[in-house]
């Protein structure tokens, strides 16, 4: 509750253009179900630029000339992989890459939060098409 | 198949296979064999989804991966799906998590003899026990969680002497699982672990420690204390603190701070995560002296003329090597600081290296 009203203030006093700035703590505190409803607090950033800290990982482990990657919250694989809400799928703009040091960096862009499906599974339940990474 | 130990699990699973598939309850053993090789995809969601449909499935979720080993080897499987193996109540998983466990040319070790520890049986001990005193610490790491299942209140000597394991990581688990039994000693543990910074070429190696002290005081206090693992280093000092003064109010418990470490500046870094050979850290900071360890990282004698040779061949290097050597899997050598800006880093498969840095790799062989 505390925190749904937390998102709700920032949403409300940050700038229509400024990004929100979002944390994997808000993103992934519950136990995430395939099918279920998200939370309110995470359903109110779906479609708004925010700013979100994270670490680079791609499923192919490539580190130069990246254009999609997986944004998360830990920089060693030390806990296995991360939770499904704890995982944003980044998309870098067309002819744009990256390339991963394996140090913090913060994305700002469109973010989307709900699920996409591919067959029998759900691909992806957070999305970030990036504008700028810093 | 990367080992001839590899080979004995593969054909110890191919054994076990007739005999259980009798008591499959499988309707469908093609849709589970596809769930297999998802779990050991490429996407992380779908790996995770694919893992629990199997655990789900039971004795025929079981039977695909035994299938899955059989034909590809115990290498192929992802790190998620050997962890879910030890979902699996079935006496031929523990066996093939067993052997994995202590397979040198198994990929996940860790992550085998984690899965063990989450339910760990008493014929077990030996194998948590050997695995304490790993030079890994993620396998120190494992070994102490199986430990702390199995012997309950008789673990917490081995607990406590953990306490004192050169690696931050490792200390604050075995706070971790020490709390419930002896909340004096594992409390100040918990709350340095609010406070280890150590970074490796901007790899922030002590927020691991960070977040795992976090996550065990705040279950314990039932609140977050205004804490963030990744906040300005000031901002989690300053909400470490209050919580501390908080915390000794409330039991008594004292904590001691150490002094925060001086800032050193490293000029040149090499790193191995190994389960096979052991984490290794050596740095040089910018007098030339050369450092061992990555937490609280001490002193080596090193002969004067090898460092300076050794800093010469890495500022002739040029940074923008590949960032990643070979395959890498698991285990990994990075090193760190090199080129005429002084930052390059690339990240190798053990024993690997590129072309330009082979030299450097050499004289930091002869440091180790």
């Amino acid at each position: 509750m505390k925190l749904a009203f937390l998102v709700a203030l920032a949403l409300a006093l940050v700038p229509a253009d400024d990004p929100v700035p979002v944390d994997f703590a808000t993103l992934s505190d519950f136990d995430y179900e395939p099918g279920m409803e998200l939370p309110e607090e995470v359903r109110r950033l779906d479609g708004s630029k925010v700013r979100v800290s994270g670490f680079i990982r791609t499923e192919d482990g490539r580190t130069d000339d990246i254009s999609v990657f997986w944004l998360v919250n830990q920089n060693c694989d030390c806990q296995g992989t991360p939770r499904i809400n704890e995982l944003i799928l980044c998309t870098m703009p067309d002819g744009e890459t990256i390339s991963n040091d394996d140090s913090l960096i913060e994305a700002t862009g469109l973010f989307e939060a709900a699920e996409q499906r591919k067959d029998d599974y759900v691909v992806s339940l957070y999305r970030m098409r990036v504008r700028s990474v810093r | 198949m990367r080992s001839f130990r590899g080979l004995v699990v593969a054909a110890a699973c191919v054994a076990v296979l007739p005999a259980a598939q009798e008591q499959a309850l499988s309707p469908d053993p093609a849709k589970l064999d596809k769930y297999v090789r998802d779990a050991c995809g490429k996407n992380p969601l779908v790996r995770l989804q694919a893992t629990r449909r199997l655990v789900q499935a039971g004795p025929p979720g079981w039977l695909a991966c035994q299938r899955f080993v059989a034909a590809r080897g115990p290498n192929a499987m992802s790190a998620d799906l050997v962890r879910a193996l030890g979902k699996f109540d079935a006496p031929a998983a523990r066996t093939l998590l067993r052997a994995c466990a202590t397979d040198a040319g198994f990929s996940w070790r860790p992550q085998a003899l984690q899965a063990l520890a989450e339910r760990p049986r008493e014929s077990e001990t030996d194998l948590f026990e050997q695995r304490l005193t790993d030079r890994s610490w993620l396998l120190r790491r494992a070994a102490l969680s199986g430990w702390q299942k199995l012997l309950r209140q008789r673990a917490v000597p081995t607990l406590r002497r953990a306490l004192d394991d050169s690696d931050a990581r490792v200390r604050v688990h075995a706070a971790t699982l020490l709390l419930p039994f002896d909340e004096k000693l594992a409390l100040p543990e918990l709350l340095r672990g609010l406070q280890v910074e150590e970074s490796f070429f901007g790899d922030d190696l002590g927020a691991f420690a960070r977040q795992q002290a976090f996550r065990a005081l705040r279950e314990w206090a039932g609140d977050d204390f205004g804490y963030r693992a990744r906040a300005p280093r000031a901002r989690r000092q300053e909400a470490a603190s209050s919580f501390a003064a908080r915390v000794q109010a409330a039991t008594g418990v004292e904590v001691f701070f150490p002094a925060a470490p001086k800032k050193r500046h490293w000029r040149l870094g090499f790193e191995r995560r190994s389960c096979k050979d052991g984490d290794l850290y050596l740095r040089i900071d910018r007098n030339g002296d050369v450092y061992r360890g990555l937490f609280e990282p001490t002193r080596v004698e090193a002969p004067k003329e090898l460092v300076e040779s050794l800093l010469d061949a890495a500022m002739t290097v040029p940074a923008r090597v590949p960032r990643r050597f070979g395959t890498i899997r698991c285990d990994f050598e990075r090193y760190a600081g090199f080129g005429g800006n002084g930052r390059g880093s690339v990240r190798c498969e053990p024993g690997k290296v590129p072309p330009p840095l082979a030299d450097v790799a050499g004289m930091i062989r002869r440091l180790q």
